[in-house]
This record gives C-alpha cells, sequence and structure tokens, in this order.
C-alpha cells in the first residue's frame, strides 16, 4: 500500500490569483526516500506542510497509510518534522527537547527517559543531554531536531531543507548520515531542497516541481538521463544542460541550430518542428565536426569546465584536468546523437525521435 | 566600534553626573529633614547634615499615620495589580499574536486606543462604572425596554448592582485594566519564530501547552520587567486609590501620607512627612533592587 497518496492537492492562498500548489497527485511508496526538488517558490514547501498539516489543503486529498488526513490535526496524522532552521525549545535542555512530544503524550516519566536515551545513543548525542540547543553546533543541533522526530516513531518524516543552514563539510556528512538514518528506520521519509547534489544523493524517488507543478517523478537516474521537460532538463545537473534552440531539417533526421550547424539526430521527427536540442557538458566531445572557439575556462580542480561558442551557439563542455585550453583557442566538438535531448519549442516536452530503421521501414512498407 | 574622544567622555560624564545629582538632592534632603527636629526640619537656611532624631521621627510617622495597616493595604493592592497585569497581558497579547480571527483587527485597535486614554483622563467615567459595575448592562435592559417587559411578566424589578468601592477589587482592577503590559508582550511574542510555534503543534501541543511549556519560561524576563513597573506603579497610584476609599482603614499608604502633610495652621511636622515619605519608599525601591537583574534583560535585550 502507498504510504503517501496526494490526489490533484491543491493550494490556493486567500486572494492569491495563482494556485500555489495547482493539482499535484503523486503515489509514494512505504519506505521510500522521496525529494522533492525544486526552484524556491515552486511550492514545494507548501506541499510538504500541507501534509504535516501546517497548512489547510484548498483541494483535493491527501493520505496517509490509506488514510484522509485533510481534516486531521498534525499530531494526529504520524508524521514528524524537521524544521529548517531546527526550531529547538531554546529554554530546554537537549534531553527535554527530544522529549517533548513524549510528554505532551503523557507518556511516564521513566519510559520518557528510556527512549529519549535510546534516540540520543543512535544520534551519538548521549553526552550532550543536559545542554542547552545555544551551547550546540549546527550539526548537533540538527542532530536533537531529527532526534525530536525520531523519538516518537512516526510513519513518515517530513524534512524542510534540512541541510541547507549548514556548511558545506557538514552538509555532505549530515546527507549520508540521513541516508543511513533511513535505511536503519524504513520509515517513509519526505524531504524538501532547492539543492540538487542532496535531492540526487538522497532520493528514492525524485520529484521536480516547478511554479506549483509536478514536472517529472522517477528514480535521480532516470529523471536525469532522461528529462521529460525542457525545465527539468535545465534545472538538473551542474553544469547545466546546453540548451539550443533549431528547427529540424534535412529531411527529419537531423536539426538545424539558430546560427549554428547542423547537428545529426539519432532518429526521425516532423520536419520543420521549433525544437530545443540537449546536451549534457559531460556528452560533448572534444574532436568532431563541428568548429568553435574557447571563450572561457573554469578550473574545478578534478576537471575543467570549457565555455566555446559553436559558430554563434554557446556550448559548455568538461574536459579533465590535463586539457590545456586557453581562451580564443579553435578546437572541434562532437555532439553525439545518441546522447542528444530533444524538447518541442512551445511545449517544452520530450520529443523522442522515431529510431530511424522503424521509420525507414514504415516509408518503404 | 572604538573611539577615543577624551573631551567627550569629560563632557558627558559632567552631564551625566549632574543628572545624578539633580535626582539624589531631593532625597538626601528628605533624609535630613527625617532626621531633625520640629525646628530643625523648618530652619533658614536649611540643614545639610544629618540631625539626631530619625528613630523619633520613624516611630512617631509610623504610629500616626498607621502605616502597619496601610503597608498591608497597599501590598495588596500593588501584589494584586502586579499579578493581574501580568496574567491578563500575557493571555490578551498571547491571542492578539497567535491566532487568527475575525475581529482579531479591531480588539488590537481597541486595545491600543487605551493607551492614549490613561485613568486619570477618564477617572469620571472609571469612578461611576466602579460605583456599579453593572451599571452598562442595567442601561443596556433599560434602553431596550426589556427590563419593564421582565417586570411586567414577572413581577420582579431587574436591578443590576455590583459595588466596587472601598473594597480590594474597586482598587486593582481598574489599574489592571490598561495596555502598556500587552504592548511589551506582543513585542516579545512576535520575536518568536514561527517555526518554533509550527514544532509545538507538530509535538502535539495545544495553545495552552504551547504558552505553559514554551511561552511563558522564554517569556520570563519579559515577566519580572512588567511585574516590577507593575508593582511600582501601583504603590504610587494616588488620586485613584483616594477617590474609591471613603473608609480611612481602607486608604493605601499613599493616601495616609498625604493626610500627614500639614496643612492651613497645623505643626509643620516636615521632619514626620519626611520620615513616612522614606519608609514608604522602601518596598519598591526593594522590589526594583531585587528584580534589576532580570528588569534590564526584559526590557533590553532578546535573550538568544
Amino acid at each position: 500500500m502507498a504510504a503517501i497518496t496526494l490526489d490533484h492537492v491543491s493550494k490556493t492562498y486567500p486572494g492569491a490569483t495563482r494556485a500555489s500548489v495547482d493539482g499535484v497527485s503523486l503515489d509514494l511508496p512505504e519506505g521510500a526516500f522521496v525529494v522533492v526538488l525544486g526552484p524556491s517558490g515552486c511550492g514545494k514547501s507548501t506541499l510538504l506542510r500541507m501534509l504535516a498539516g501546517l497548512e489547510t489543503i484548498t483541494g483535493g486529498e491527501a493520505r496517509i497509510a490509506g488514510r484522509r488526513v485533510n481534516e486531521l490535526e498534525p499530531k494526529d496524522r504520524g508524521c514528524a518534522m524537521v524544521f529548517q532552521n531546527y526550531a529547538l525549545y531554546p529554554h530546554m535542555s537537549v534531553a527535554d527537547n527530544i522529549g517533548y512530544p513524549l510528554k505532551v503524550a503523557g507518556l511516564p516519566r521513566a519510559e520518557r527517559a528510556a527512549r529519549v536515551r535510546a534516540v540520543a545513543e543512535s544520534l551519538s548525542l548521549g553526552e550532550h543531554l543536559a545542554r542547552r540547543p545555544g551551547q550546540l553546533s549546527g550539526g548537533q543541533r540538527q542532530r536533537v531536531a531529527i532526534g525530536r522526530a525520531m523519538v516518537r516513531e512516526p510513519r513518515v518524516f517530513l524534512f524542510d531543507e534540512p541541510l541547507s543552514n549548514l556548511d558545506a563539510t557538514l552538509r555532505v556528512q549530515m546527507r549520508a548520515e540521513l541516508r543511513r538514518l533511513h535505511e536503519r528506520l524504513g520509515a517513509t521519509s519526505l524531504l524538501v531542497t532547492h539543492d540538487q547534489v542532496e535531492a540526487m544523493t538522497l532520493a528514492d524517488i525524485l520529484v521536480v516541481m516547478q511554479a506549483g507543478r509536478v514536472e517529472q517523478v522517477g528514480p535521480p537516474r532516470a529523471v536525469y538521463d532522461r528529462p521529460e521537460t525542457r525545465f527539468v532538463a535545465g534545472f538538473l545537473g551542474s553544469p547545466p544542460m546546453n540548451l539550443m534552440p533549431g528547427r529540424v531539417a534535412g529531411g527529419g533526421g537531423a536539426v538545424a541550430l539558430e546560427d549554428g550547424p547542423l547537428v545529426p539526430l539519432p532518429g526521425r521527427l516532423p520536419a520543420g518542428l521549433a525544437v530545443m536540442l540537449g546536451i549534457r557538458p559531460e556528452h560533448v566531445t572534444e574532436g568532431g565536426p563541428h568548429a568553435a572557439l574557447v571563450e572561457m575556462v573554469e578550473d574545478l580542480g578534478s576537471g575543467r569546465v570549457v565555455h566555446a561558442r559553436m559558430q554563434g551557439v554557446p556550448v559548455t563542455l568538461h574536459a579533465p584536468a590535463e586539457a590545456t585550453l586557453r581562451r580564443g583557442q579553435p578546437l572541434r566538438l562532437g555532439l553525439p546523437a545518441a546522447r542528444l535531448h530533444v524538447f518541442e519549442a512551445e511545449s517544452g516536452r520530450r520529443h523522442e525521435p522515431a529510431p530511424l530503421q522503424a521509420a525507414e521501414a514504415a516509408l518503404a512498407g | 566600534m572604538v573611539e577615543r574622544r577624551p573631551l567627550l567622555n569629560l563632557a558627558t560624564h559632567l552631564l551625566l553626573g549632574f543628572g545624578l545629582l539633580c535626582l539624589l538632592l531631593p532625597i538626601w534632603l528628605a533624609f535630613i529633614a527625617a532626621t531633625q527636629d520640629v525646628a530643625g526640619a523648618n530652619a533658614v537656611p536649611m540643614r545639610w547634615l544629618p540631625g539626631p532624631h530619625l528613630l523619633d521621627n520613624l516611630a512617631a510617622a509610623w504610629t500616626r499615620a498607621d502605616l502597619g495597616a496601610r503597608f498591608t493595604t497597599s501590598m495588596i493592592v500593588a501584589l494584586g495589580v502586579m499579578a493581574g497585569k501580568v496574567g491578563l497581558a500575557m493571555l490578551a497579547a498571547f491571542a492578539i499574536v497567535f491566532f487568527d480571527w475575525r475581529a482579531k483587527a479591531v480588539v488590537f485597535w481597541l486595545v491600543f486606543v487605551t493607551l492614549m486614554l490613561p485613568l486619570e483622563v477618564r477617572i469620571v467615567p472609571t469612578y461611576v462604572v466602579a460605583a456599579n459595575a453593572l451599571r452598562p448592562f442595567q442601561a443596556i435592559l433599560d434602553i431596550t425596554g426589556l427590563t419593564g417587559l421582565v417586570e411586567t411578566l414577572s413581577g420582579v424589578r431587574v436591578a443590576l448592582e455590583w459595588r466596587m468601592l472601598n473594597s480590594y477589587t474597586g482598587l486593582i482592577l481598574p489599574l489592571v485594566a490598561t495596555a502598556t503590559g500587552t504592548f511589551l508582550y506582543r513585542q516579545f511574542f512576535m520575536t518568536i519564530p514561527e517555526e518554533l510555534v509550527e514544532a509545538a503543534r507538530m509535538d502535539g501541543a495545544g495553545p495552552l501547552r504551547f504558552l505553559r511549556d514554551v511561552l511563558l519560561p522564554l517569556s520570563r524576563t519579559n515577566m519580572a520587567a512588567l511585574a516590577t513597573i507593575m508593582f511600582v506603579y501601583a504603590w504610587n497610584q494616588y488620586l485613584w486609590p483616594l477617590l474609591v476609599t471613603t473608609e480611612p482603614q481602607r486608604s493605601t499608604v499613599m493616601v495616609e501620607l498625604s493626610r500627614l502633610v500639614p496643612r492651613g495652621d497645623g505643626l509643620p511636622e516636615w521632619n514626620i512627612v519626611m520620615a513616612a515619605a522614606l519608609t514608604v519608599m522602601l518596598p519598591p525601591l526593594a522590589v526594583v533592587v531585587l528584580m534589576q537583574r532580570w528588569f534590564v534583560r526584559g526590557l533590553v535585550a532578546t535573550e538568544k
């Protein structure tokens, strides 16, 4: 059974003309780590907060473990939430913070203490139990916040950009820790972020949102390899995918780039169609049919990012760290047909070129 | 920022010193007068050094103004106003800041407007209400004709009455019903991050639980500040207790103190008056000294 089901869930704030979340439907399986990714203001936090019960759902239905939760109080939904700024009670000790949900639930003191201790040990907070949040480091505070969520043994964990307040090193550590924790607890986790690395590394299921709508759902690898829309293609990946406007030409087997060369496709498309041709920087090859000029080189340490111009078309590509490329230097580029993505210019939808053989056969037949 | 301006420093300290002198001089004069006999207190030129009669004067003031009983009354009033205010203001601010309800804006502005109408301005209507707190309701019943209706139907004449004159209720309630504390709390409550409120909701704490477990401990310094201010304010009240208490055994220490002041052709016993004044100053002074640490923190800094 699905752990979380969203059925055309919408949120329109009073007085707003546009819905912040616009008819989102999702089916999230039990025990999955789901990451909702999107630019700020895309409605991803609102979606999470609606599920938590902190915002009212103005349209559609949300179900947790098959039960409609639209009208339930947050505490009755079986969710626990970890907030971006931790939201720890500043006047309570670590132990009291973690134990607060149990205290409210009216558990006897002894049982409370035992469970708090167990949770704290598992998060290596054991020796900090008597401290106040103000005396802890950012990572420790984050762990206390997670502990407070864990102690209730919820069915669903909700994370609202939990790592965005940590510095880079700590973020990588906590990311791994979150993943381990998820595996150990086996509960369903829903994490909201705008950081694509976080999304790619943590997710079993990646949900990409934009302007209140879901753009694509799937395993992160699949979303990365086969973006369904132009938005997803441009949003996921760093440096982002090259997106070049053009028109299908050459009898449907190639794309004539605007102010650029003719690029052959792996299949056929309706001739004359206005498209966006996409290729990831790591798939652009050095050495190939297209002449280009180096405009700028960024050194990343592990490699270089080369910004080149192919006639009028800007192209970025990955180059090995040893590459001796300089500004103004000419080079030749290859755009392998198998690595190309084609999006319809108007709708932004992905277009899969019909395989050559099949198309040829159809023509012959 | 580091500043090195010795001249400016000197000037500032001179100004501060002058201010301190202006503040302390009257108290010193009162103390001097309290240590003299009648002749010494009225001597021209004024005496600047203490005389030997302090204890005699204190004892005389204590018995003559019945200060023991008056202290009890004043203490009950001041503590009542203090506790009432701290509690009421907290609940009012809680409702205004953390709940969304239809009349919220209206109520907020009504409370705000009362800031511009201190007790002294509305003293007559307040007195009328204190004389019979239910009078406004009676008026509504009379105007709508309900009184007449009930009388013809049941033969009972509706006459609502709740007299608060000469009672602690009458002394305390009108002083509690002001907006100052509400705003102090409101400002503090608005600094509480939204996430903290939401975390408490997720943890299953209802509004009252949140108030008790989170807001109350976090606003301890604010409470201390407000309590100090309200204690001193209530202790120093003169006009309202004078109006509302007609029986001498109900009057407060301030009212009694003013009765000691010589009038007309009475003996000008300023030494006794000043000794009494010094005694009366002690409780608020003690409260301020004891609460100072909390008090300053509550007014100045937001504790991190």
